[in-house]
Order: structure tokens, then C-alpha cells, then sequence
């Protein structure tokens, strides 16, 4: 390395030392601190009897307690159940979304609009906002019911429509992945089309021959990061439903905050944190393995 | 694009010479050579205000004396903040939480004991009634001393009983005082009820989850215990729990579990006009004394009958109660003979963290909170009790609420009840929320429920000893060898 190289090496580093400090500080030492405390007994504010802050080296003690808590398996089902809901839920309609606003029609630009202004309401808004839509007694949706003679359910007060509920609440915000997805489609050649329409093809197997083909891969990234977003779903059940009622909305994030911060047993949210980043891995892994079937790069 | 650069820069810098110029200041001067003690509170609005008016009667008398300024720095979520503070080292001198914090902090060697303190203070067991003293205190040791307490009873729509006196008077009840037994509570509520054509509840009697927030312990009333803290015993399953259990689904099974799911979707959250009490649409609910400061200022009609409160203060204490629609009374036992007066009793507390910068200066502050004129300015403020165990007649005839000596007599009941002295109260308490849950929404009979609860409760328990056993062998074995930090 030549002197001017070192010296632009150290002016390189010198400009980007805020962020590297940050990432360090802030991510990288809490993570490996989070895969320590997994291993002890830490309530963040236990102390000696000198008052130093005093975290107990238990071995695999909370891994194994994760194996036996019924709390665990409560969490993950309910989480699972939610994935299940929302992730082919929001694929289909972002999707849907993007290909209506996709097409040639007066006041595109309006419609884009509309859909991707309820993704920068805030979290707690649009979960209020909801809140009073899901009303048993005053919600817009059980009003519309009663219009045509259904009684409508409780829905977030129901522990049977609670979940189905939150899947549903889920779909407000898709708009992002829609841009995402209109952006993909943009893409997609169009001789790619009109080859298609020389050989006969219609509207739906152009669809399915042509533009579902080449949006797979923004389809697999947008699938990554919906499993990534359901398996860690934590702000709206916790704001709408707390967990209710009798923890049908219990998710496991949820109950990993509060085995941190409200029964102070850091160790054992380390410990659950590390779980549960293994889940979404396995999943991560397996929605790539997959990927070599259905997942068409244009450049290959 | 040179022009437009510098434009942006000399807006730039206009906006900083107007904030320089017009933003905002530091709220308070601190005197050169005092001492500022920080102090963390949950208020904010007017319960805020009104504690901010003792620290500044601290800060000009005893504070100006002794050279200690006091900091007052309402906090939302000040139980996680205190906590994380206290976790990286720097907790506030004093920290206003809950009850319901001081076993898990005391129990994790978090708080300074305050006994020697207190004692140098004049402060002892005697100062308090016996409840409110004991909430404080963990294995013996004194952690934290009460700033605001409270103690829960039944609050009565004066106005709707009075209109159904007939009735009442032909089922054999009196309308001019308030229950006495569970049973007539019960007789009380469906005479109470007004339903519509299909069956919703336009008016509730009484429901054992508006609002809720005491249901956990319901069991006091029927003569149960939940948890014995020199035996680390729980009796969640023992018959008196299970009656009141019974009783509380008694009023889904009654009701329709539909229509109270119905009825209390379009009840406004508690704090708004339109919360059942406030509104009218349940006229009977178990609360605390603040309800006289939310029916005030919610529906003041209901607090001026006949004169205007600024004439009703002048009244004798008797005849004031007469100028509110509402009133208020212990919540009826099972057995009103045997149980007279049960309640839970619950606090606002002051604790010093371990750690904190100024622990002696942070006393005398804590100290002065706990004078008998200071406390009685400051819970008459915020529409409470004394928790002292000297009253003066001054505070119970002034008082806002005028049903205070309601509840200074459950404060000193022999069946008043704190919270749950568990260092897993937290666990412990959602455990019992999701038994509340189950058997509120008929999913399952109390006994099974409760049965699942103690279950629960034994294994988190049996976890948590387990635990503490291994921590007290580690730091007894081998102090810092497998201590970190």
C-alpha cells in the first residue's frame, strides 16, 4: 500500500467512523452481549452487595426452560397462525394492487397515491383507527354487516376472529411492498408481451407465463422480508389486543418484551431472542432453497 | 446554485440566531452550592402540577435551609425508564413508581434501604396506618415510603338508586344507604338494569369488569388470600377463591357473554365523559377516591344536586354528601359481619434507587412528603387519603371528595389488602388476568381455571426459587468468579 493509498484508507475511515462507531456500539456489542445473558441469569438491574450490576453464568439453563415453558409454544403458535395469515394475504393483494395500478388508465398517478398513503400513517394511529372499524357495537365494518342482516362478530373482543382480525388490519399497510412491486413489473421487457400476444397468449397466461416468471425475483425479496416482518409482528396486537383475550393474539415478541422488561428476566429474552432469530433463519434458508424452482433472474 | 447554497445557509442560520433568541429556557435556576436532586415521577397534567407545587414549597423552606434543590421531571413509562437507568448506572435520586415495582427492585438488591434514614427522621411504623407501612416494606427492611395512596370501594349512582326507591323498598332493600352483603349487591345491580328491545344492556347494575382493574382480587371479599408471603404459598384454587370466581361469572352466565361484549365496545375508556360511571350507563363500579376529582371535572353536575360546589364546601361534612348524585362506601363482603370494611390499598411510592447520586439529600425530600400538612396538601390535590395514621379534621372536612372518610376508614380496616408481596408479582398478576379472562368469557369454570392458575403460579415460583438458590450460591461460593461486571 503506497502512502497516498494509506492515507485515503485512513481519510475513507475517518468519514465513515460515525457509522462504524454506531454499528459497533449499538448493534454489533449488543448482539454479542444478548447471546452472553442468554446463557445467565440477568434482570438488567440486580446487584451485589457491592452494587455492581450482576448477571449469574447458568449455562443452557434458559434454553432448556424455553423447551419446557407452555408460554413458548402459546407464542409461537399464535405467531405462526398470524404468518400464516397475513404473509399469502398480503402477497396476493400487494400484488393484485400493483397489477390494477399497473394498467393505463386516467388518474393513475392518484390511485398509486391512495394506496400508498395509509403506509405512512403511524403505527399507533392506524392501530387506533382500527380499533374503532373492529368495534363490536359502533365499527364500520359491523354497521356495513347489519346493512345486509348479519349480525357481526366481536372481532378483536372474539377469540376466534381476534387473529383473523390482525391478519386483516395487516393489509392497510402494503402499500411499500405495492411500490415495490409496481417498480418490478416496470421492468419486465415488453417484447417479453408482445412475443406472447404473436403466440396466442391471453390476458391470464401472460400473466402466469410472463409477468409472475419475471417478478420473481422482487415476489422472493418481498417474501423474505414479509416472513422476516410476520415472525417478529410485535406494535398492532400489542396495541390492539394487548394478547387478548385470553391470549389469543399473544405473539411471541410480545411475550419476549415482557419477559424482559416486565418480569426482568433479560437471560431468559436473550435466550428467546436467539430462538427466535434461528426460526426466522430456518425460514430465511428455506424460502431460498425453494427459490431455485420459481425464481427467475432475467440475466441467466 | 452558488445563490441558492447561500440562501439555504443564511436561513440556516437565521433559524438558529431565533432559537438562540426565542427558544426555550431552562425551567428553573439552580441556586449556586445546592445539591439537585433528581426526582422521576409518573404524573403529568394536573397531578404534575400539583406535585410541583410541593417541591417548590420544598425548594423555598427546607430545601433554601439544607442547600437541596429539587429536580421534578414528569416521565412517561417511568417504572422501564427507572429501570434501564438504573441498569446502565445512573437512576434518578428519588423514583415516584408503583407499589407494585418495590418487590421486584427490592428483591433484586435495586433500592436503598431507607430504615436508618427514616429512623433519624422520626419516621417509624407508627407514623403510618399499618396497610400503607407494609406495602413498603420487603423482608423486614423499609424501601420506599408512600407519596399518594388509595383504597378501592363501591361508588353508586345516588340519582338512579333514589329514582327506583319504590322498587327497592318492595324487594325489602334501602335505598338511602348502600349495599351491605354481595348478595344485595347482586339484588342492587338487576334492579339497576335497563335493557333494550333485543336484549342489550342500556343501563348495567353493576359488572365486575367495568373497569376491571381490581377483579384480580375479588377474592378478598369473599374471605380469601392470594398469597402468603413467609410461606411463599399460593391459594388460588382454596374454596373462598373459587366462590368469588363463581360470582364474578355469575354475571356473563346472567347477562350474556354477547351483550357485554356489546356494551362495553361503545363504553368510552375510563378518564372520558363517556365511561360508564361517568355516563350513567353502569351505576355501580368499584374505584378508588380519584373518582371524585374525575366526576368533577367530567360531569360536575353530578357533584352539585342541590347548591354550587363553591357553596357546598361551606356545609358540614353530612350534608355535603347530600350535593352529589354519586356516592361512596366499602364494597360489600360476603359476609358483612365477619368482613366489615375490606378493601385493596394501593400507593404511589417514593424510592431511591441504588446508585443514586444523592441518597441523604434525596430523604429529605422524601421526608418532607411524608409531614402531616404536606401530605394532607399534596392527597388532597390529587383527591386521596392520608396514608398517616394521624388525620387532622381540617383534611377530611376540606377535602374535595366528600365521601374521603369513606375511605379513611377502609385504610384502616383490618381487611385492607396490598398487592401481591411477590418479587414475580408482575408474572403472578398476568397469570391471574388470563384466569379473569377465561372464566369472564365462559370459556372455562373457575374451578378449572384456577386449578390452571395455581399450577402456573407453583412453577414459576418453584423457577424463580430455583434461581435464587443458584445466584446465593454463586455469590456465597465464589464472590466475582462467575459474577460479571
Amino acid at each position: 500500500m503506497t502512502r497516498r493509498e494509506r492515507k485515503q484508507l485512513v481519510t475513507g475511515l475517518t468519514f465513515v467512523s460515525p457509522w462504524l462507531v454506531g454499528f459497533l456500539a449499538f448493534t454489533l456489542l449488543p448482539v454479542g452481549l444478548s447471546l452472553y445473558y442468554s446463557f445467565c441469569d440477568f434482570s438488567l438491574i440486580e446487584r451485589d452487595a457491592a452494587g455492581n450490576v450482576q448477571a449469574v453464568w447458568v449455562g443452557t439453563d434458559n434454553y432448556k426452560e424455553l423447551a419446557r415453558d407452555p408460554e413458548i409454544y402459546r407464542t409461537l403458535k399464535n405467531t405462526g397462525l398470524y404468518a400464516l395469515m397475513a404473509l399469502p394475504a398480503g402477497m396476493l393483494v400487494s400484488i393484485g394492487l400493483a397489477l390494477m395500478l399497473n394498467a393505463p388508465i386516467r388518474g393513475q398517478a392518484v390511485y398509486r397515491t391512495i394506496i400508498f398513503l395509509p403506509s405512512l400513517v403511524p403505527v399507533v394511529a392506524s392501530a387506533m383507527v382500527w380499533m374503532w372499524l373492529f368495534n363490536a357495537r359502533l365499527g364500520l365494518f359491523n354497521v356495513i354487516l347489519s346493512w345486509v342482516g348479519i349480525a357481526g362478530p366481536a372481532w378483536i373482543g372474539d377469540k376466534y376472529w381476534a387473529m383473523p382480525s390482525l391478519a386483516m388490519m395487516s393489509l392497510w399497510g402494503v402499500g411499500h411492498t405495492v411500490v415495490i412491486y409496481l417498480a418490478g413489473l416496470q421492468d419486465i421487457p415488453r417484447d417479453l408481451y408482445e412475443a406472447a400476444e404473436i403466440d396466442g397468449a391471453g390476458p391470464i397466461r401472460r400473466l402466469f407465463n410472463v409477468t409472475l416468471p419475471m417478478l420473481s425475483p422482487v415476489i422472493f425479496f418481498n417474501l423474505i422480508m414479509a416472513i422476516i416482518g410476520t415472525l417478529q409482528v410485535f406494535a398492532v396486537p400489542f396495541i390492539m389486543t394487548g394478547g387478548g383475550p385470553e391470549r389469543s393474539t399473544y405473539m411471541y415478541t410480545q411475550y419476549l418484551y415482557e419477559s424482559a422488561f416486565t418480569y426482568l428476566k433479560m437471560g431468559y429474552a436473550s435466550a428467546m431472542a436467539w430462538l427466535q432469530l434461528l426460526i426466522i433463519l430456518a425460514f430465511t434458508a428455506l424460502a431460498f432453497w425453494t427459490s431455485k424452482r420459481w425464481v427467475h433472474y432475467q440475466g441467466r | 446554485m452558488k445563490a441558492v447554497s447561500r440562501t439555504i445557509l443564511v436561513l440556516l442560520l437565521l433559524s438558529a440566531a431565533a432559537i438562540v433568541a426565542f427558544g426555550p429556557r431552562a425551567g428553573e435556576q439552580v441556586p449556586p452550592g445546592f445539591v439537585v436532586v433528581d426526582y422521576w415521577e409518573k404524573w403529568s397534567g394536573n397531578e404534575g402540577k400539583q406535585m410541583q407545587q410541593i417541591v417548590d414549597w420544598f425548594n423555598q423552606t427546607v430545601g433554601k435551609e439544607k442547600k437541596i434543590f429539587v429536580r421534578y421531571l414528569s416521565i412517561s413509562q417511568v417504572d422501564r425508564k427507572t429501570l434501564t437507568a438504573s441498569a446502565a448506572g445512573v437512576p434518578p435520586d428519588i423514583a415516584g413508581l408503583w407499589q407494585r415495582d418495590l418487590v421486584a427492585f427490592a428483591a433484586r438488591n435495586a433500592l436503598l434501604p431507607m430504615d436508618d434514614m427514616a429512623r433519624a427522621h422520626g419516621i417509624t411504623q407508627d407514623t403510618y396506618k399499618p396497610v400503607f407501612w407494609d406495602m413498603c416494606t420487603y423482608q423486614g427492611k423499609l424501601y420506599s415510603l408512600v407519596s399518594t395512596p388509595a383504597t378501592v370501594g363501591l361508588h353508586y349512582n345516588r340519582r338512579s338508586v333514589l329514582q327506583l326507591a319504590d322498587a327497592f323498598k318492595r324487594q325489602g332493600l334501602d335505598p338511602t344507604t348502600a349495599p351491605k352483603s354481595v348478595k344485595e349487591l347482586d339484588r342492587w345491580a338487576e334492579l339497576l338494569e335497563m335493557r333494550d328491545e333485543n336484549g342489550g344492556i342500556r343501563r348495567a347494575g353493576y359488572l365486575p369488569k367495568e373497569p376491571g382493574w381490581f377483579i384480580t382480587f375479588t377474592a378478598f371479599w369473599f374471605g380469601g388470600r392470594l398469597w402468603d408471603p413467609q410461606l411463599g404459598e399460593f391459594y388460588f384454587n382454596e374454596p373462598n377463591a373459587v366462590r368469588s370466581f363463581e360470582w364474578i361469572q355469575s354475571y356473563p352466565l346472567r347477562l350474556g357473554k354477547a351483550a357485554l361484549t356489546d356494551f362495553s365496545s361503545a363504553a368510552g375508556g375510563f378518564g372520558t365523559p363517556n365511561s360508564p360511571f361517568i355516563a350513567g350507563t353502569c351505576a355501580m363500579v368499584l374505584q378508588g377516591p380519584w373518582m371524585g376529582n374525575f366526576m368533577f371535572n367530567l360531569r360536575p353536575a353530578s357533584c352539585e344536586w342541590i347548591a354550587p360546589r363553591a357553596v357546598e364546601m361551606f356545609l358540614p361534612r353530612a350534608a355535603r354528601q347530600f350535593n352529589y348524585e354519586w356516592a361512596a362506601e366499602a364494597m360489600p363482603s360476603e359476609d358483612p359481619d365477619k368482613l366489615p370494611d375490606v378493601t385493596f390499598a394501593d400507593a404511589d411510592i417514593l424510592m431511591i434507587p441504588r446508585g443514586a447520586a444523592h441518597p441523604e439529600e434525596a430523604f429529605e425530600f422524601i421526608a418532607f412528603v411524608q409531614r402531616q400538612d404536606v401530605m394532607e396538601k399534596l392527597n388532597s390535590m390529587h383527591c386521596k387519603p392520608s396514608p398517616l395514621a394521624k388525620v387532622s379534621d381540617d383534611f377530611i372536612r376540606r377535602h374535595p371528595n366528600p365521601y374521603i372518610a369513606v375511605h379513611e376508614r377502609m385504610a384502616r380496616s383490618r381487611n385492607a389488602h396490598p398487592q401481591i408481596k411477590s418479587p414475580m408479582q408482575q408474572e403472578i398478576g398476568a397469570e391471574l388476568e388470563l384466569a379473569v379472562d377465561q372464566i369472564y368469557l365462559l370459556s372455562k369454570t373457575p374451578q378449572q381455571a384456577l386449578d390452571e392458575l395455581q399450577e402456573r403460579a407453583i412453577r414459576k415460583y418453584s423457577q424463580y426459587l430455583a434461581r435464587r438458590a443458584l445466584r446465593d450460591n454463586v455469590t456465597t461460593a465464589a464472590p466475582g468468579a462467575e459474577v460479571t461486571r
